[in-house]
């Protein structure tokens, strides 16, 4: 799970089909103990990782060989045990009945191996074939503790790998113990059936069914521990100061402004540069073309090549600099940190503090966001997070808002990240305001609990760092906002070239919406842009420029009488719409309800309206 | 309470009817060196005694590693107050005030 080609792409919507060839293997585990870095290692495929639980919620699957043997790797997502039936459990549980896989690989985390055996020992009684990979190695030694493997392997009767999955080690001995693990007839059970010496109610029986396991797996991992396991690690000590009571909330909003500033900084230059350089390759088109008829020159440049161009300038420097740091703070570890910060706040509005999670996806993309959902247990509060996704602005919105705030509130690039910063802080108080009216009338309910791994920090593995954020999502959410812009910019074309009696069909549009954009102290132009830019937000700002007619970036709306203050509502605007139209479709192929839905759309764009109307009486005040 | 400290099976008796009300009443007890969860200050120890969570949270919170008989430490209060960090089983969890009210702890001697 996470910004990835599947979870922003058009594997959107299709299930995933798992393929049948070679033999079948399960990847099970907690959550958070490496598994999907696992599956990258054996498979060489790039499967989102990050360190936080709960980001794989789909089956992925991978294909491998090894001596001549073909085999098909599944990851399923973390779980705890089987007994439980959060969502995420039932798909792992249903897959290991129903798709009946040849063999079960269960990773552990051997930095915390007393809680890990548990699911193993859950596993071994429901499959017959099960081998234990005993993930993270490297970071137990260096934490002083050491595994009696041999040990371990004799109390759970089943084959130990131990392996660090991130540089590779231990992979070359896991795939030469594959085959026999097949071969043989399957592990003894040790251990005797827990249902059969247990009576009572339902209810506690499933409490006693829960510890059991915890309790035997622990009972095994502590003989096979040794070294020093109380040593305060770099990560406890780095916690001090990252989740201290005064420092804590400090470094988040830091860490917040430091990104932001970084985007801002880092994009500003390389947007200009990047429109000169498509504005001569332009003129040059210009020339090469001038031998051809006007009805397809005008539409080919003016149309699809300046919207895309446009598009690419805007978005691509931002989302270069903002994935890499967002990526780099995803698999430190800093991410359920913050919904650590956050949970009291959501707590009080009826809502809990994965929504943070959520919500710092959906500054990637909002489809993301929304699917992202899946992390919360509770209906309720998944329902709240959804609806509430789009206002967190994603980076399609990013740019604009960027490009406005450099145009009207300076450009001084620490400046205009404090005022990106509010911008962003309103969208988290408008979330958690809205979460509240929310839970208090259409989503009424029990506030449920949450509880909540805080994994370590790691080390993040730079290299692949920088190819996911890069090309995992750069490139391809890029390559997204292109292949929409491009047809886009040909109805555009064709919205402003077609001008029966001199208006054009956009003006049109502009001139009906006008009155009503007036009121939310924009113009029609900007409503008509938002209306067009539904299919993906990257167009807003193109589209704008188009409507007003006036030059290729944001400095130029000056020239189209725009005051700070038109400014500042466009941008409120921006920031409180309704979602894009794949974010719509996710959220209805999350949630299955239309209601959900249309509140998805209605919530933000109402959030939206009152704002202006509030601003533009505020203004009218001061004038 | 005072007076029946002083004999160690009194005392167990005492504990053992404390424990049966408060089963009964699904509530956590403050007293001596039993106490809720919650109440647990931060950097020490103690041992899980019973878990008052009903269902769904009950199950998480068995699988990981609130039963009795499983040591915890409270690691770090948030600065609202909630959530709470505890280390149990080599893992740092953060639980809800409202949820760690319901488990009861015996302090670490």
């Amino acid at each position: 799970m996470g910004l990835t080609f599947s979870s922003t792409g058009r594997n959107l919507r299709k299930t995933p089909i798992l393929p049948q060839t070679g033999i079948t293997i399960a990847l099970m585990g907690n959550p958070n103990v490496g598994k999907s870095t696992l599956f990258n290692a054996l498979t060489g495929k790039n499967q989102h990782t990050g360190n936080w639980p709960g980001k794989t919620v789909e089956l992925a699957t991978g294909c491998f060989s090894h001596k001549g043997q073909n085999y098909t790797l599944v990851d399923l997502p973390g779980t705890y045990s089987l007994v439980s039936k959060s969502p995420e459990e039932e798909v792992a549980n249903d897959y290991l009945l129903c798709a009946n896989p040849r063999l079960v690989a269960v990773v552990c985390d051997a930095t915390c191996l007393r809680r890990n055996l548990a699911l193993v020992l859950q596993v071994m009684q429901k499959h017959p074939r099960v081998i234990v990979c005993l993930n993270l190695m490297d970071e137990a030694k260096r934490d002083g503790i050491r595994v009696d493997i041999s040990k371990l392997e004799r109390l759970l009767g089943v084959p130990v790998v131990p392996m660090s999955a991130g540089t590779g080690q231990g992979m070359d001995e896991f795939l030469d113990r594959l085959a026999p693990t097949l071969k043989s007839d399957g592990h003894q059970h040790t251990l005797l059936s827990p249902h059969a010496t247990f009576t009572g109610s339902k209810e506690r029986k499933d409490q006693f069914l829960a510890q059991y396991f915890v309790r035997e797996g622990e009972k095994i991992a502590t003989q096979c521990l040794g070294g020093n396991t109380k040593r305060k690690t770099l990560s406890q000590r780095m916690d001090t100061i990252a989740m201290g009571k005064i420092t804590g909330p400090i470094c988040m909003l830091l860490l917040l402004f430091l990104t932001l500033w970084i985007t801002i900084i880092g994009a500003n230059y390389p947007s200009q540069m990047l429109q000169e350089c498509f504005d001569r390759l332009g003129l040059l088109l210009q020339k090469a073309l001038t031998s051809t008829p006007d009805f397809i020159r005008l539409p080919l440049l003016d149309g699809v090549y300046a919207t895309m161009t446009r598009v690419i300038a805007v978005m691509l420097p931002p989302m270069a600099i903002f994935f890499p740091l967002f990526t780099l703070l995803e698999d430190w570890g800093y991410l359920p940190r913050v919904a650590f910060f956050t949970d009291h706040a959501f707590q009080c509005c009826g809502s809990c503090g994965k929504q943070a999670l959520t919500m710092c996806m959906g500054l990637g993309c909002n489809a993301a966001g929304v699917m992202g959902c899946r992390i919360i247990d509770s209906p309720r509060e998944r329902n709240i997070a959804v609806i509430t996704n789009a206002m967190v602005p994603c980076n399609g919105r990013f740019p604009m808002l960027i490009s406005l705030i450099s145009a009207f509130f300076g450009s001084k690039g620490a400046y205009s990240a404090l005022i990106l910063m509010a911008f962003l802080l309103l969208g988290v108080v408008m979330t958690l305001l809205q979460s509240k009216l929310l839970s208090h009338t259409l989503l009424r309910g029990d506030e449920s609990s949450f509880a909540m791994e805080l994994p370590p920090f790691r080390r993040p593995q730079m290299r692949k760092l920088l190819y996911r954020s890069f090309v995992d999502r750069t490139l391809f959410v890029l390559g997204r906002a292109v292949m929409v812009a491009a047809p886009a910019g040909l109805i555009l074309w064709v919205c402003t070239a077609i001008a029966p009696n001199g208006i054009s069909l956009l003006t049109h549009i502009s001139n009906f919406l006008e009155p009503m954009g007036r009121g939310l102290g924009v113009s029609g132009a900007v409503l008509a842009a938002f209306l067009l830019g539904t299919p993906a937000n990257e167009l807003v700002l193109p589209i704008l420029l188009m409507a007003l007619g006036v030059g290729d970036s944001a400095l130029d709306l000056l020239g189209a009488g725009w005051t700070w203050q038109t400014a500042l509502c466009a941008m409120v605007l921006c920031l409180f719409h309704w979602p894009c139209s794949t974010t719509i479709l996710t959220a209805y192929r999350e949630t299955k309800r239309l209601s959900i839905t249309a509140l998805t759309i209605l919530v933000p764009t109402v959030t939206g309206v009152a704002l202006c109307l509030l601003l533009r009486y505020f203004f009218a005040l001061m004038a | 309470m005072e007076t029946l400290s002083h004999f160690p099976a009194e005392r167990r008796m005492v504990r053992l009817r404390l424990a049966v009300i408060t089963a009964e009443e699904g509530k956590c007890l403050t007293m001596e060196n039993i106490m809720p969860l919650s109440q647990l200050q931060e950097g020490s120890r103690a041992v899980v005694d019973a878990v008052f969570l009903k269902s769904a949270m009950g199950r998480r919170a068995r699988e990981l590693g609130f039963f009795p008989g499983t040591e915890v430490q409270c690691l770090r209060r948030a600065p609202a107050g909630s959530p709470i960090v505890y280390s149990v089983l080599d893992t740092a969890i953060a639980l809800r005030k409202t949820d760690a009210k319901q488990i009861q702890v015996r302090l670490w001697d």
